[in-house]
């Protein structure tokens, strides 16, 4: 399953900001500012255009539209803005194809044409289902950018990518890679196995992500400030204007933890104007510490689950074993945490996950400006074999009286299993759609058929046949199609019950 | 595309002659990338026979080489008025795999790094403009705060402490500390006034500034020192 090996562009589209990248680094591609990157900002000027970018900075803010990637995660599609013209739903996707033209128009400015022609990669959060990736394609594709789902890449793989291209050594033997991505608004953590010598092939495990992030953190500082100002006599809600008061205070917050990440200690001047006298807190890293220790002990559960979804593809086990099997076993096969995104410049995030995996794994930034790793991950990705095994990058059809009528069996990027399924401790993994469920006829003949979107053929047979194409003799009742973890495939139908795997998965067992 | 039914009189009379420009025509025509089922058709639409494996492979071959031609994902072939320029290092990567059995890797790493660093290119340039903004920001970041320090009747400890802690995000360890008392060091502090005899006590009027990467050490500044 390896994707073209070509020059190629990443397009790093953050809930945050946006960024390009050749396979030497980023482009800049910051317009009116000092920073290499785009704010994910769009919205509407007073006469009605939309604008992205640093200009739309400067529309009213109910015409502007933050974090407009999150909207596709919250799978939303209009999103409401107040036109002077009055207000109106607007199709979030629309705003998406406007933000990333003017990224695509950018980078051709740095260096980086982005045309017909080029290939570009797009980065997409692992969690996305096949209706999430479609869309950004969709309005990728719009914004006149060269993308195939094929070039689309799981964030955490191309920031796994970007620490792979730096190893000058190869290890002689599979890897196992946790990419933990904490960003301004979410954290995405990665299950990863690489394998092979001269050309490595990255496979996802498991994937999943959390929506709470540095802005959490930000909230959390903010809070413990106001706790030190009510010691030093200072009640937020008491001064003339609280609001403008607590605005302040989540700028100081999210001032300190930057600094933190550098320094000891920060001290924090209060502005007369603002809290009604002059004054000063030392905040602490150890306080920044301990004010992010709860969400960093949600985050190690997050990271729990994803290694226990990982350990579904590795060995035939029921979830009940897997929900139980202890943290401490669940770390050992790790062999690098890989930090990505701007949070994990904090020491703290770094701390907890040596502890959390102990002195044998190695723990390190996947590059050393974290938040460009999935830019630059996805301009290399060319050079590096990947597969979802969590997610698989195919669907299954059914086709019958001669294609005129079909069901989607398996959807591409469906998660085999849910996390519910681990948590619930069942003893049958797998992904599973039976007659019933695709209102199939009673009787009659059809044929599978597989569409591959890694821009590779899928390689897996059934009853030692190839399953695109495998005959099936339809029955409401008896058709069941499964899909495990490991990597097997088993069909019922009104003829029998077959047995089959993808060939492609590989048998991590026998690593 | 040409449409099937109504064939191009001169796609027609290209065919039999040259069939890499027939193909070439019908992809200007279709003025979108297309497959090569797509191109088959269309020639067959146009009266051309049937065209088998070996005959596309042929055409295929010198369909990726034109300038006129862009062969995007999912093996869509597109044509292009204008013959795309690769930068430089993706040109080099292109041909690194057609030749690369044929190349010691050594060369090839070698060319490799040349363009790398090779400085005439639009993006190097963008960076090398990114990395002068990257160091204005940081300094106008620095007197920003300052301001708003004073503004704030902050401390001289906080002032100072701040400071430091903005230039060490950039790499920049403090020399010193003003109004500290040393013994001169040549390697570390310059003197204000008249030569200083190395071990004489010394005030210090300004810090120091070395920069610190994982590559080098960098004596920006020394500190000024007077006896």
């Amino acid at each position: 399953m390896f994707a073209a090996r070509r020059p190629s562009v990443g397009l790093d589209f953050g809930t945050s900001t946006t960024l390009v990248a050749s396979t030497r680094g980023v482009v800049p591609i910051g317009n009116d500012t000092t920073f290499p990157w785009m704010p994910s900002l769009v919205g509407y000027a007073e006469d009605g255009t939309v604008v992205a970018g640093e200009k739309a900075q400067f529309v009213p803010d109910g015409q502007l539209v933050r974090s407009i990637k999150r909207l596709i995660t919250e799978q939303r599609e209009f999103v409401r803005v107040d036109l002077p013209t009055g207000v109106k739903d607007v199709r979030v996707d629309d705003l998406v194809v406007e933000l990333l033209r003017e990224a695509g128009r950018r980078g051709a400015r740095g260096g980086r044409d982005v045309g017909a022609g080029k290939l570009v990669r797009l980065g997409c959060p692992a969690m996305w289902d096949g209706r999430q990736r479609r869309r950004l394609l969709g309005a990728a594709q719009r914004a006149d950018l060269p993308v195939v789902l094929a070039t689309m890449v799981d964030e955490p793989v191309a920031a796994g990518i970007a620490w792979l291209a730096h190893q000058s050594t190869d290890p002689g033997h599979p890897q196992r890679i946790l990419v933990f991505d904490m960003g301004g608004g979410t954290l995405d953590i990665a299950v990863l196995d690489v394998r092979g010598a001269n050309r490595r092939d990255v496979s996802v495990l498991a994937a999943l992500g959390v929506p709470e992030a540095g802005d959490a953190l930000d909230e959390a500082i903010a809070a413990d400030l106001d706790d030190e100002l009510i010691k030093v006599g200072i009640d937020i809600d008491a001064l003339a204007k609280p609001d403008r008061a607590r605005v302040r205070l989540r700028d100081e917050a999210r001032r300190a933890k930057e600094q933190l990440s550098v320094d000891e200690e920060h001290p924090i001047t209060l502005s007369p104007q603002v809290f009604g006298r002059a004054g000063e807190i030392w905040y602490t890293r150890e306080r920044l510490s301990e004010a992010f220790q709860p969400q960093m002990e949600r985050a190690e559960d997050a990271v729990g689950m994803a290694l226990r979804i990982a350990r579904i593809t590795e060995f035939v086990e029921s979830a009940f074993d897997i929900a139980r099997t202890p943290i401490e076993e669940l770390v050992e096969g790790v062999d690098v945490v890989l930090l990505s995104g701007g949070m994990c410049r904090i020491p703290y995030v770094r701390q907890r996950m040596e502890w959390m995996f102990g002195s044998s794994t190695l723990v390190e930034p996947a590059m050393d400006a974290p938040e460009n790793a999935v830019a630059v991950g996805l301009a290399k990705a060319g050079e590096y074999g990947k597969i979802n095994m969590y997610r698989p990058a195919f669907d299954v059809l059914l086709e019958w009286d001669r294609g005129r009528e079909f069901r989607t069996v398996y959807e591409a990027f469906t998660p085999l299993v849910g996390r519910t399924q681990i948590a619930r401790g069942g003893d049958d993994l797998r992904y599973c759609r039976d007659g019933r469920e695709l209102s199939l006829p009673r009787t009659g003949r059809g044929r599978l058929r597989v569409v591959s979107h890694s821009g590779e053929r899928l390689r897996a047979t059934l009853a030692g046949r190839r399953l695109d194409g495998f005959p099936v003799a339809l029955s409401d009742e008896k058709f069941e199609f499964s899909i495990y973890p490991d990597g097997r495939i088993r069909l019922t139908d009104g003829a029998g019950a077959f047995d089959g795997r993808i060939e492609d998965w590989h048998r991590l067992d026998a690593a | 595309m040409t449409r099937p039914g109504r064939p191009s009189r001169a796609l027609a009379a290209l065919i039999g002659t040259d069939p890499c420009a027939a193909v070439l025509r019908v992809l200007q025509e279709a003025d979108a990338a297309i497959t090569a089922t797509d191109i088959k058709r269309a020639l067959q639409a146009a009266g051309g026979p049937p065209m088998d494996k070996r005959s596309w492979g042929r055409l295929q071959k010198r369909l990726r080489v034109d300038d006129h031609i862009v062969v995007e994902p999912g093996h869509r072939y597109r044509w292009v008025a204008a013959p795309v320029t690769p930068p430089p290092a993706d040109a080099f990567e292109q041909i690194a795999r057609a030749v690369s059995s044929r190349v010691k890797r050594a060369h090839l790493e070698a060319v490799r790094r040349a363009l790398g660093d090779a400085p005439d290119d639009v993006e190097t340039t963008a960076r090398q403009r990114q990395a002068v903004l990257d160091g204005v920001r940081a300094l106008a970041e620095l007197a920003s705060e300052v301001e708003e320090l004073a503004a704030n009747q902050a401390s001289s400890r906080a002032l100072i402490h701040r400071v430091r802690s903005r230039v060490k995000s950039s790499g920049l360890e403090p020399i010193e500390r003003a109004g500290d008392a040393a013994t001169f060091d040549r390697r570390r502090h310059e003197p204000i006034g008249p030569p200083i005899a190395d071990g004489a006590p010394v005030i210090v009027v300004r810090p120091g500034y070395a920069w610190r990467t994982p590559r080098e050490d960098v004596l920006v500044a020394r500190a000024a020192v007077q006896e």
